[in-house]
């Protein structure tokens, strides 16, 4: 069933909103980029198959390379955030609420200092020098517990 | 796994899981005075240096 634009605008007009605002700082740019989504929304809409993907991560995915479009024309002191770069090969029917529940479980579980790692580096996209800064470590010891975080949940979320 | 979190993770800001979110604000917490963006960052540098303080040549000073 085609889902109805105005329900989809009225649902999702603050999440589109709010993650483009996140990365593009000029406002007016970033209320443009928010028109496109919706413009592209409504041209794709008898394309949309609920049995691929949820409304949800349909429009996430159209705003995302939207955003991903506006930095690739390449606007002055624009810069992309790597965490939007290259997300080939990643389950789309992965990216829904139920996952991202299972992911804060799995993150609960872990050592503090691990989660801390995980959530600073893939939330916040910080390189791990840094994090070493932050967390009063060396690097090394950074590297290794990163490679352990990484580990105990490729163990609860396997490929 | 890495590009499987950094999608996540991405999804997350547009998603707001309320559980999820919850750990992500944890961990804020606990870093949050060294959490400044490089925007942030960059307001304090365009602040420049703090002359509040500094001590104004008094008049007498100016005669000596």
């Amino acid at each position: 069933m085609t889902p109805d634009i105005a329900q989809i605008y009225a649902q999702y007009k603050g999440k589109v909103m709010g993650y483009i605002s996140a990365r593009v700082n000029n406002h007016a740019d970033a209320e443009d980029l928010c028109a496109d989504v919706f413009e592209k929304i409504m041209r794709r809409l008898s394309t949309f198959d609920d049995t691929k993907a949820s409304v949800s991560t349909w429009v996430f995915t159209i705003t995302r390379n939207t955003v991903i479009d506006h930095f690739r024309r390449g606007r002055p002191g624009s810069e992309l955030d790597e965490n939007l770069v290259d997300d080939s090969g990643v389950d789309e029917g992965l990216l829904n609420s139920e996952t991202l529940t299972q992911l804060a479980n799995a993150l609960t579980k872990l050592p503090e200092q691990l989660r801390d790692i995980i959530v600073l580096r893939y939330y916040d996209g910080k390189p791990l020098t840094e994090i070493a800064e932050m967390m009063n470590l060396s690097y090394g010891a950074v590297k290794l517990r990163h490679q352990n975080a990484l580990m105990l949940l490729r163990e609860q979320f396997s490929d | 796994m890495e590009k499987k979190l950094k999608s996540l993770f991405d999804y997350q800001k547009f998603e707001s899981n309320p559980a999820l979110q919850s750990v992500i604000d944890s961990v804020h917490r606990r870093y949050g005075a060294r959490m400044l963006t490089d925007e942030e960052l960059d307001l304090v540098t365009a602040a420049g240096a703090p002359e509040v303080g500094k001590k104004l040549p008094e008049a007498d000073d100016k005669l000596k």
